[in-house]
């Protein structure tokens, strides 16, 4: 599977066919391609499913590899340190601070009163937080095709086979990315919505985001409410524009983790 | 006892189920399965930053760092996904060559890496015995594979900076990886359909 880049063919995610990439997929996972050809092959790897599974046929020889030390006692200072650590670096588990319910009855107000000086206010305030969403999503994908480790999952469509396209990057505990080209743009009161889903079925809300424009590629950031690794899929789903708490449309894209 | 057994002793009783029960716990704030867990792995972690950064002290506070993460984020750790001597490894040489890259020492480390195979033996063989496991020694690859397969893996070296290094032409350097990586699949699977021994 070729992936076509621009008529220039200067982008970074030009013409890698699945012959070059497969050479590449043992330096890859091996850590050993600068971070401009890795990214590349990422890419590649993330739409290309013949070659994600060379690639996972790398991790057991990157285990072996991983027991490939000499092994030496660690000197008793050593054991020491470590041994102080539950007593110097405080609880095992740290909590995120949640906010304060007069912060979020405050950020209400003010929103409240920002969509009441003026429409065109708010239209344009629209237009440069949907800006800045997609600039720090597309900063987020960047970090995440650079971190070595970072997963990507290809969703699938669900219905009739339409020119969609959709790939979740994400890594351990951090924001993920959900990049998607080929969606419908929806009526003005839908969106999409993304849905993460536990092994037991029960989902959490991975985020609401919209198709401005047929055709174009969107990024939505994904803050999952707990680790990656508890979840077992994702779903995306039709909802009104402000999203609901549990599936209610039409699923558009399903894929597992 | 020799240096390498007393090491390995505190990995004899290895035992899967114990290591995600141990996780469960310290993730609860379990100061004795902490203390439990890092009396097994402590060599294994510092085996792998000294071999990394080549420098004692250096070894000693990415060792730390590395405990310091268990302790703090032991929820982390999923089982499913593979032992927990495994993950230990992998976070613990991440973190060095970062700080070899932070301290732009890899091309110094990788040059103190010293080929002659020394007495200690290597986690693989010690580990393997206890968990009838397959196991695999990079002695069957060629030297020349074998020499830019660790300088990428343990150094964080590119295969530029590898030909660079070693004054070869990229395309070599490219080539003895992507064979000796080819060699190692190859072989890892005629032993795993030997099974364990």
């Amino acid at each position: 599977m070729n992936i076509s880049g621009n008529p220039t063919g200067q982008q970074e995610h030009t013409t890698l066919s699945c012959e070059m990439c497969a050479s590449l997929l043992g330096l890859l996972a091996l850590g050993a391609l600068p971070e401009e050809e890795a990214r590349r092959v990422k890419f590649h790897v993330s739409l290309c499913e013949q070659c994600r599974a060379e690639l996972r046929r790398y991790e057991p020889v990157v285990e072996v590899l991983l027991y490939q030390v000499p092994l030496v006692r660690a000197p008793d200072r050593v054991r020491r340190r470590v041994a102080a650590i539950p007593e110097t670096a405080g609880p095992a588990q740290r909590r995120r601070p949640v906010a304060p319910r007069w912060l979020w009855a405050w950020a209400v107000a003010a929103t409240l009163a920002l969509m009441i000086v003026g429409g065109w206010h708010v239209a344009l305030l629209g237009q440069q937080r949907a800006l800045r969403a997609q600039m720090s999503a597309q900063q987020d994908l960047v970090r995440l095709l650079l971190t070595p480790g970072a997963r990507a999952v290809t969703l699938e469509p669900d219905g009739p086979a339409r020119e969609v396209r959709a790939v979740l990057y994400y890594l351990d505990d951090r924001t993920g990315v959900l990049v998607v080209e080929g969606l419908s743009p929806l009526a003005q009161d839908q969106a999409y919505q993304l849905w993460l889903i536990r092994p037991d079925g029960r989902r959490d809300n991975g985020g609401v985001f919209r198709v401005e424009a047929a055709g174009t590629l969107t990024l939505h950031r994904v803050e999952p409410p707990s680790p990656w690794h508890r979840y077992a899929g994702v779903g995306v789903t039709v909802e009104p524009a402000t999203g609901s708490p549990g599936p209610t449309g039409p699923r558009v894209l399903h894929g597992r983790l | 006892m020799s240096e390498t057994q007393q090491a390995g002793s505190s990995m004899a009783r290895t035992d899967v189920l114990d290591d995600r029960l141990l996780m469960r716990r310290i993730a609860a704030g379990d100061r004795a399965a902490f203390h439990d867990l890092y009396e097994r792995y402590v060599d294994l972690v510092y085996s792998m930053a000294l071999k990394v950064v080549q420098d004692p002290a250096a070894a000693e506070d990415i060792v730390q760092d590395v405990f310091l993460r268990i302790w703090q984020r032991a929820n982390q750790f999923d089982a499913s996904r593979g032992r927990l001597a495994t993950w230990l490894l992998s976070i613990t040489r991440n973190r060095a060559i970062d700080v070899l890259r932070q301290q732009n020492r890899q091309r110094i480390a990788a040059d103190a890496f010293d080929e002659r195979r020394d007495d200690h033996a290597l986690a693989a063989h010690w580990y393997a015995e206890r968990d009838e496991t397959v196991h695999l020694s990079l002695e069957i690859l060629p030297p020349e594979q074998r020499r830019c397969i660790e300088l990428a893996f343990f150094y964080g070296l590119t295969h530029q900076d590898i030909a660079a290094m070693l004054g070869l032409p990229l395309g070599t350097v490219k080539s003895r990886i992507r064979l000796g990586m080819r060699k190692l699949q190859a072989a890892l699977r005629e032993e795993q359909s030997k099974g364990p021994t």
